[in-house]
């Protein structure tokens, strides 16, 4: 399916001239009409130009138009594209498209029998033009991506809401997620209903399966993506069946670590890709992938799929937000085409993001995360227990008064989220991320017409989600007349690392490393002996791992990654294997998976960079997933042979394995 | 037992059109008269149907009968001239076939022997009258019979706004010469089969209204351009538009559930053309 810049193609496969030209004039200059004259041009012409509609006229002879309507629909390919059984000019029985026998099984999407006067042609009538244009129309429109428009058009504040996959095939909560999307389907406030994916890392229903289904009630569902239990190949399959099904709107995230909840034990965590490289894939398949097979060229057809990812701003350190920061920067160079905030509600960090975006120049619509708060799930935020989403104590002892009312603080939690709309709407987000457990529809509804009922008034709202975090961080000072940021970007105050270390590692690096280096130029010849020779070869990578074990607990993956992250290793220090950036679910400072034990990755090596000036180095650098073809093979020889990811960067040339025989 | 027995008794009558087979395998016939011989009163065959050839009604009309399935044979004024439409009344009654519809046929253009000579002998009204001859034991010409005939004669009829006056003049014509209930072509809305019993209401006639099930919104707008007599309404097929094809088949049994519960109280029976979809009547008997 083209992307819209594209010009848009109708397919009209007819012996009569005459309805092409007819579809020409009734779809103007935008519209590129393609012309297939029998059964098998149509066939192969439908297959492969993807045309945005069909339209199928007289097939001579007798029955053609039938039989090729028929494999249309029945067609993977083609049976999802809207196709118009076009009679003109009926008063000839022997020209019509379908006799009455074949009209009476049709089952095109529509059926137009357009009748001219004698003698006229049909294609000078401005009364079947407009009704062609008007039916053809109508099917253009059932395609949009109304999420995607939404998103898109500055006019229109997004709405999605947020429904929790749970585990089992049959029960309450997989009903109750196909009943609130049948019934924003029905209300037609809501633009997409996302699904979550595994979500907190337990085993649930497929989010792509239910998506599919959410597809079908006539509402945009929103795939959340999570790496945590997905390879690159799954991520592609899983996308490949999506594209075929016509479900477009992806979440990429990196995903909560698996939970102990998991079929006899903790499963294995696979965060094979990252959310920056799997929006790379996303962007590579809305291009069509390209690629080699046995010595033949093959491109796949172009996906259509509107991919976004997330940001949590409300991080405590520097280190901690600008990597978030950094990160995000490269998720938008990457493809990501919206953004969702992570759960929280300090006001000021939310408008943050919007700062961010205008002074780093870029122009990506945000959706804010309204998450509707009752005490209890507040009070599991609170002592993080849900991986990044912050409820500080002022929160949490206001919602406390709060339920003390008569109705345990209902009215007061549903208004707190319509106020967070009307704040997120005034100051320019794109739309609603709105979740919140069990959350009735008609809540919903009500928190979206309170929100813009209250619009006018945000500016009011503010100080009542003036929830800083202790010694938060803000990436901007403080306007003390909204109570939000001022242009001016805050000190960073933080203290970097001692540079010991990272200064030592980067005189060894730009020695031993640098292909500029005079050691370098020695040292290729020797790696290159050492690689062809079958006894040092073993023992050298066995020496290498010992001393990169003692160095960095080294996990062998020989595709080092040491040098993208402060020296750190990502592979054994990561428990999510990020290399480019943190995940959403450190706190305060501390790994998700660790914390107040062991400190993100991305924390130390932030600080560890800081001390050179070379943080923005995070920001910059792409990094894509470790090449699994060098796992336990010694780094430092795939290095110096031009076989690991920082070839691309050096330039050095691969030489490939010789063991192996041959390159793969 | 005759179709006015049915009613008689004071039953709402529901009878199944299934198309008669193209060529000599009949198996499949006999599998969708299975489907749905346990919801219906009686089978309706066809007599090339939609002008196209097919095999004979009576052939199949008799196979039903020997699954003790009561058949209702169809015959049009287009294919026969009155030897051939005697003889072959002749042929029903020796075979036990006595629910009889007479109707004028499709324009042979419509369908697949369009050279096809039309005779039209007789119109519908004489062939009712050879027909109440028969049971009388004369034939047209009113020769004597050896015995007589026991049929019970029912006439198809349009209710379409365009060709209602002249229908209403043909109807009486055809009621006066002994036309016993009355089939109407396939309806979808209500109201149109109100104004219909109304009209009609002075021929003191049962009428068993006809709807044919819609498979597709391009079927339902292709039955709007191409066949006269029929009119679905707009609304029905913005209901049927959208759909994947399980969805719509449920949409379809939905339209025909909603079709029959409105017009169940005014008329006395519904003839059901379920369009290749005999699997699904059943469910459509079951949800009334």
């Amino acid at each position: 399916m083209p992307t819209s810049s594209e010009v848009e193609k109708i397919l009209v496969v007819s012996s009569q001239n005459e309805l092409a030209e007819l579809a020409q004039q009734a779809m103007g200059t935008s519209f590129e009409v393609i012309r297939a004259q029998d059964q098998q041009e149509g066939l192969e012409k439908a297959r492969k130009e993807f045309p945005e509609v069909i339209i199928l006229g007289h097939l001579e002879p007798q029955g053609t138009t039938f039989n090729l309507h028929r494999r249309l629909r029945e067609g993977w390919i083609t049976r999802n594209i809207p196709l118009l059984v076009v009679d003109i000019d009926t008063a000839d029985r022997s020209r019509r498209a379908l006799t009455m026998e074949e009209g009476l099984q049709m089952e095109a999407d529509q059926y137009i029998s357009l009748v001219g006067e004698d003698g006229q042609a049909l294609s000078r009538l401005a009364e079947p033009i407009i009704r062609l244009r008007e039916r053809v129309g109508k099917h253009l429109k059932e395609r949009l991506n109304t999420f995607k428009e939404a998103v898109l058009d500055p006019d229109i504040f997004c709405v999605t809401w947020e429904q929790v996959a749970g585990r089992g095939a049959f029960e309450m909560q997989q009903e109750e997620i196909i009943e609130n999307a049948m019934k924003a389907a029905r209300r037609k406030k809501v633009h997409a209903v996302s699904v979550t994916d595994n979500p907190g890392g337990n085993p649930a229903i497929s989010t792509e399966m239910l998506c599919t289904e959410i597809k079908k009630l006539g509402i945009e569902p929103l795939v959340h993506l999570a790496f945590r239990d997905k390879n690159r190949n799954e991520c592609e399959s899983l996308l490949f069946g999506l594209a075929a099904l016509g479900v477009r709107n992806i979440l990429m995230l990196t995903g909560d670590y698996p939970s102990r909840a998991g079929f006899k034990g903790q499963p294995k965590p696979v965060f094979d890709l990252d959310s920056v490289q799997g929006l790379q894939l996303v962007d590579l398949m809305n291009r069509g992938i390209d690629y080699e097979m046995a010595g033949r060229r093959v491109t796949l057809a172009p996906t259509d799929f509107f991919a976004g990812a997330c940001i949590s701003p409300f991080k405590q350190h520097e280190s901690e937000l600008l990597g978030q920061y950094y990160k995000l920067r490269k998720k938008i160079e990457a493809g990501a085409q919206f953004i969702i905030t992570q759960l929280g509600y300090d006001m000021r960090k939310f408008h943050e993001i919007l700062m961010w975006l205008k002074s780093s120049g870029n122009n990506v619509p945000v959706l804010a995360n309204i998450y509707v708060l009752p005490y209890g799930a507040g009070k599991v935020m609170n002592a993080n227990q849900i991986p990044g989403a912050v409820v500080t104590d002022k929160l949490l002892q206001d919602i406390d008064a709060e339920r003390k009312a008569e109705d345990k603080g209902r009215e007061a939690r549903y208004l707190r989220a319509a106020k967070m709309y009307a704040v997120a709407k005034g100051m320019g987000f794109a739309g609603a991320h709105i979740g919140g457990h069990g959350l009735a529809y008609e809540t919903l509804e009500y928190i979206i017409e309170k929100g813009e009922e209250l619009d006018a008034r945000w500016r009011e709202f503010i100080p009542e989600f003036d929830y800083p975090q202790k010694s938060g961080f803000y990436l901007f000072k403080k306007d003390e007349k909204t109570g939000l940021n001022t242009r001016e970007e805050a000190s960073r105050q933080e203290k970097p690392s001692r540079p010991g270390i990272v200064l030592l590692s980067r005189i060894a690096h730009s020695l031993i490393f640098e292909p500029k280096s005079p050691l370098f130029k020695c040292l290729k010849p020797m790696a290159r002996l050492i690689d062809r020779s079958p006894r040092l070869k073993p023992a050298f990578t066995y020496l290498e791992h010992l001393g990169k074990v003692i160095l960095f607990n080294c996990m062998n993956c020989g595709d080092c990654a040491l040098f993208d992250v402060g020296y750190l290793c990502p592979v054994s220090q990561c428990p999510k294997n990020q290399r480019n950036g943190p995940c959403g679910g450190s706190y305060n400072g501390w790994c998700e998976v660790y914390p107040n034990e062991r400190l993100c990755i991305w924390v130390k090596a932030y600080r560890r960079l800081k001390a050179m000036g070379k943080e923005e180095e995070i920001g910059g650098n792409m990094v894509p997933p470790c090449n699994w073809e060098l796992w336990e093979t010694s780094s430092w020889l795939n290095f110096y042979m031009g076989r690991d990811h920082l070839a691309a960067k050096t330039g050095i040339a691969r030489e490939s394995c010789p063991e192996k025989g041959q390159d793969k | 037992m005759h179709i006015t027995e049915l009613i008689k008794q004071g039953k709402f009558v529901i009878t199944c059109e299934i198309d008669s087979p193209k060529g000599v395998n009949h198996e499949d016939f006999l599998d969708k008269v299975d489907m749905v011989k346990e919801s219906v009163d009686a089978v309706c065959v066809g007599d090339n149907l939609r002008a196209v050839m097919r095999c004979a009604p009576l052939a199949m009309c008799h196979l039903l009968q020997e699954r003790a399935v009561e058949p209702v044979m169809q015959m049009n004024t287009r294919d026969r001239n009155r030897l051939a439409i005697q003889s072959d009344l002749l042929a029903a009654a020796t075979l036990g076939v006595e629910n009889i519809v007479v109707t004028t046929g499709y324009d042979v253009s419509l369908g697949d022997h369009r050279e096809a000579v039309s005779v039209n002998d007789l119109d519908t009204a004489a062939i009712i009258r050879a027909a109440r001859e028969m049971n009388e034991g004369r034939d047209l010409a009113g020769h004597t019979l050896e015995g007589a005939s026991n049929f019970c004669i029912g006439v198809l009829t349009s209710l379409a706004p365009k060709s209602e006056p002249a229908g209403m003049e043909r109807l009486e014509r055809e009621v006066a010469e002994g036309a016993l209930f009355i089939i109407t072509q396939p309806v979808y809305q209500p109201d149109v089969l109100e104004k219909f019993m109304e009209s009609a209401s002075r021929l003191k006639l049962p009428v068993i209204v006809g709807h044919a099930m819609l498979k597709s919104a391009s079927m339902a707008s292709f039955l709007n351009s191409n066949v006269p007599d029929i009119h679905v309404p707009d609304g029905i097929i913005r209901q049927m538009e959208g759909h994947t094809r399980e969805d719509l088949i449920k949409v379809s049994q939905q339209i025909t559930i909603e079709f029959i519960k409105k017009v169940k109280p005014m008329c006395q029976g519904v003839h059901l053309i379920p369009m290749g979809w005999e699997r699904y009547v059943s469910n459509i008997i079951e949800a009334l």
